[in-house]
């Protein structure tokens, strides 16, 4: 209490006022750790995006097939969804490698409109084969931390959302890492820049698009098993995520991971906010105009390669 | 006279002749007709495949066992024991398949339809059945539309949405009175979709005449977080929760209730998600105190249904569900039509329909009380059945006298469960 000033702490508009503030902050608490999350998912699209020029619609999928494999995993041998990762990641690469073997190569230098209707019809099929194995019936994997929170005055953080988020950050360090520290990460870079002067140099561009496929696969399955613990998958999970990391991308701008993590929190601030405070169906509308807003002033977007 | 007699006896050979063709003639016919007698076509409309597929499965395995129960017992008796013919169409889950699904059940020869378990494809097929003067008799459909249009060949003898709420509402009241804790401030939460939307508009103007309505929110059904939702219940005291969801969003909505700590008295679902079993499924012990208004619970102290329960279970090795149980009303109500009607003829079939008083128990009712129809063809005589998750099962608590448990109410908080 200030010295000279009345104690106003417990009257009715100090407690409505003091609620509103929790509310905000847990919008904001909410909105980073989803936003990290976000940045997850968006990464490997942007990647394929930068060093393919590919629009994978099917990405959303990829990440709904890492849900799966992780349900899988933990349904069969108990594994929880974090230590299914280490499965994830090697299933998704190959996986990513072949898609773009068989689907992807033949179609580069084709015309935009045609990768993105294959990228389309794989979304389809994807799902179709999802709905053959599994069902079309919403699974969930409970995890002794699914519904843990942590109370820091009156805002309560999600355990399971806490750990998505930290484990996100260390995988979109990695990448970072990759990327900017080794040799195969500059030629991903360098490809993704001037193709055609990194052919020039040597650099095998079929083994670098197969492998940015594959990784860029991997990003989406481990992000999928980073949100099985509070997420429910079914096979129509992937859409919403396809969604979400084009609006993050074109935000953050085409191929950038910083602009990825810059994309994701953004939009998971601004999506949990607006939840929180005003309607959760004002959420997409926020974000949608945050789209729009974005791509009249820079559509590059904010950490566009120029 | 030999001359004589032989004319006499060839006139007597040729009357002879004609009465015994005239007599095989007749035999043949009445062979004919008695054999139609015994033939009643009846067209099923349903999903088998896409989205409503589970749904429509479940309602064909009814349609096959009852209608074959039917059969077995000897049909129908006023009309000589003519025997149920049925025949499926898939809808695919699209409403426009319905309406060619229907037609193509018209021009082979139908005198009654059921569908559709989903309410698109019900909306078009009961249009389609409208114009060939055809009863069309929707078994599960909640769209108030189905029968809002003024058909007069269109019955509905499920619940809908509206009467699902009013069921909700009037159980919730009930509770209060029955435990002298009756909430005050409550909520109403809705998903985006069709009928949540119906719901939601009819519970706005509905509950504010009951009950402080404090907060209302609709949100996309790929939401993927509710804790600001939830947070801004807890800020208001909420002390009741009314959803309208699908399975994914509710299933999230109960986790963020326990994440946030939220202990309101309770917290009911209309149909939809929580009535789904991977509700349960997907949230164990967290699932557990949850309500639910829907159709059918299969723990209904109601006579026959543990043998339709067993039986259905013989065959096709599933659980008999709310789907099953709206089939088995339904056929109820077309069996007592065509006694009383004593003939297939559509139009004396629809006003047979029309004046159906049904009680539960009779032929395969299975939900209190039984079907009665108003003036627009909507069952105003079935109760909505209010369950409460307990023990991991769907156990009923009303309609009074029906349920199989007493309610556990206000539902104890998260840190006593």
């Amino acid at each position: 209490m200030v010295r000279g000033f009345p104690d106003l702490s417990g009257t009715p508009a100090a407690r409505i006022a003091m609620q509103n503030i929790e509310l905000i902050l847990q919008g904001i608490c909410t909105g980073i750790m989803m936003g990290l999350i976000y940045a997850l998912i968006a990464s490997g699209f942007t990647m394929i995006l930068g060093v393919m020029n590919v629009v994978n619609f099917a990405h959303g999928n990829f990440v709904m097939m890492g849900m799966y494999l992780a349900y899988s995993l933990g349904v069969r041998f108990g594994l929880d969804p974090f230590a299914s990762i280490v499965v994830v990641i090697p299933v998704m690469i190959i996986f990513g490698a072949t898609v773009y073997f068989i689907i992807i190569k033949p179609i580069q230098g084709q015309p935009q409109y045609a990768q993105m209707i294959v990228t389309l019809g794989l979304l389809y099929v994807i799902e179709n084969v999802v709905i053959w194995i599994f069902g079309g019936e919403s699974r969930t994997l409970n995890t002794p931390y699914t519904t843990a929170a942590i109370a820091l005055g009156g805002v309560r953080l999600s355990v399971a959302r806490l750990l998505g988020a930290s484990a996100s950050l260390v995988v979109l360090g990695g990448l970072f890492l990759f990327l900017y520290k080794t040799d195969f990460g500059r030629a991903v870079r360098a490809c993704a820049n001037e193709p055609e002067s990194a052919q020039g140099v040597g650099i095998n561009l079929n083994k670098v698009f197969y492998t940015a496929f594959g990784i860029g696969a991997a990003m989406a399955g481990i992000a999928g098993c980073i949100v099985m613990p509070f997420q429910v998958c079914n096979p129509t999970a992937g859409i919403p995520a396809v969604l979400k990391a084009t609006v993050i991308v074109i935000v953050g701008g085409f191929g950038s991971i910083p602009g990825a993590l810059f994309g994701g929190l953004v939009i998971g601030i601004a999506e949990s906010v607006t939840s929180a405070i005003w309607s959760p169906a004002f959420a997409n509308v926020v974000v949608f105009s945050v789209l729009i807003l974005m791509l009249l002033w820079k559509p590059s977007g904010v950490f566009s390669r120029g | 006279m030999n001359h004589r007699c032989n004319a006499m006896k060839n006139g007597m050979f040729k009357c002879a002749g004609t009465l015994l063709m005239a007599a095989l003639l007749s035999l043949v016919c009445c062979v004919e007709s008695s054999d139609a007698a015994k033939e009643i076509k009846v067209g099923i409309v349903v999903g088998l495949t896409g989205g409503a597929s589970s749904m429509g499965k479940h309602a064909w395995n009814s349609y096959q066992l009852i209608f074959d129960e039917l059969n077995g017992m000897g049909g129908i008796k006023s009309m000589g024991g003519a025997k149920v013919k049925y025949m499926v169409m898939d809808h695919q889950t699209k409403a426009d398949i319905a309406g060619s699904n229907a037609e193509k059940l018209i021009r082979d020869g139908v005198s009654v339809i059921f569908g559709a378990n989903f309410s698109d494809a019900a909306m078009v097929a009961s249009q389609v059945c409208q114009r060939s003067k055809i009863p069309f008799i929707d078994t599960t459909d909640g769209d108030v539309m189905i029968t809002g249009r003024g058909f007069d060949y269109v019955f509905q003898t499920n619940p809908n949405i509206n009467q699902l709420c009013d069921g909700a509402l009037l159980f919730t009241q009930w509770l209060g009175k029955k435990t002298g804790k009756a909430p005050k401030k409550v909520a109403i939460l809705n998903a985006q979709f069709a009928t949540g939307y119906a719901g939601f508009k009819y519970f706005e103007e509905t509950l504010p005449k009951v009950y402080d309505v404090v907060f209302k929110t609709t949100y996309p059904t790929a939401q993927q977080d509710f804790t600001g939702i939830v947070k801004n219940m807890k800020n208001l005291g909420v002390e009741y929760v009314f959803q309208f969801g699908m399975v994914a969003d509710v299933i999230m909505i109960t986790r963020a209730y326990k994440e946030m700590d939220f202990n309101p008295m309770g917290y009911m679902g209309v149909s939809g998600g929580h009535y789904n079993i991977d509700y349960i499924e997907g949230l164990r012990k967290d699932a557990e105190y949850t309500f639910c208004t829907s159709y059918f619970t299969s723990d209904l102290k109601v006579p026959k249904i543990k043998d339709l329960v067993a039986k259905y279970r013989n065959r096709f090795n599933l659980d008999f569900d709310a789907t099953d149980a709206t089939v088995a009303n339904g056929i109820s109500v077309l069996v007592d039509a065509l006694e009383r009607a004593g003939t297939d003829n559509p139009t004396k079939l629809r006003d047979a329909l029309k004046t159906t008083n049904l009680n539960v128990g009779q032929y395969w009712y299975v939900v209190p009380d039984g079907c009665k129809f108003d003036d627009k063809n909507r069952n105003v005589k079935q109760h909505t059945v209010t369950f409460q998750v307990r023990d991991g099962k769907q156990q009923a608590v009303y309609p009074e006298g029906y349920g199989s448990i007493e309610p556990v109410f206000p539902i104890p908080p998260w840190n006593k469960r």
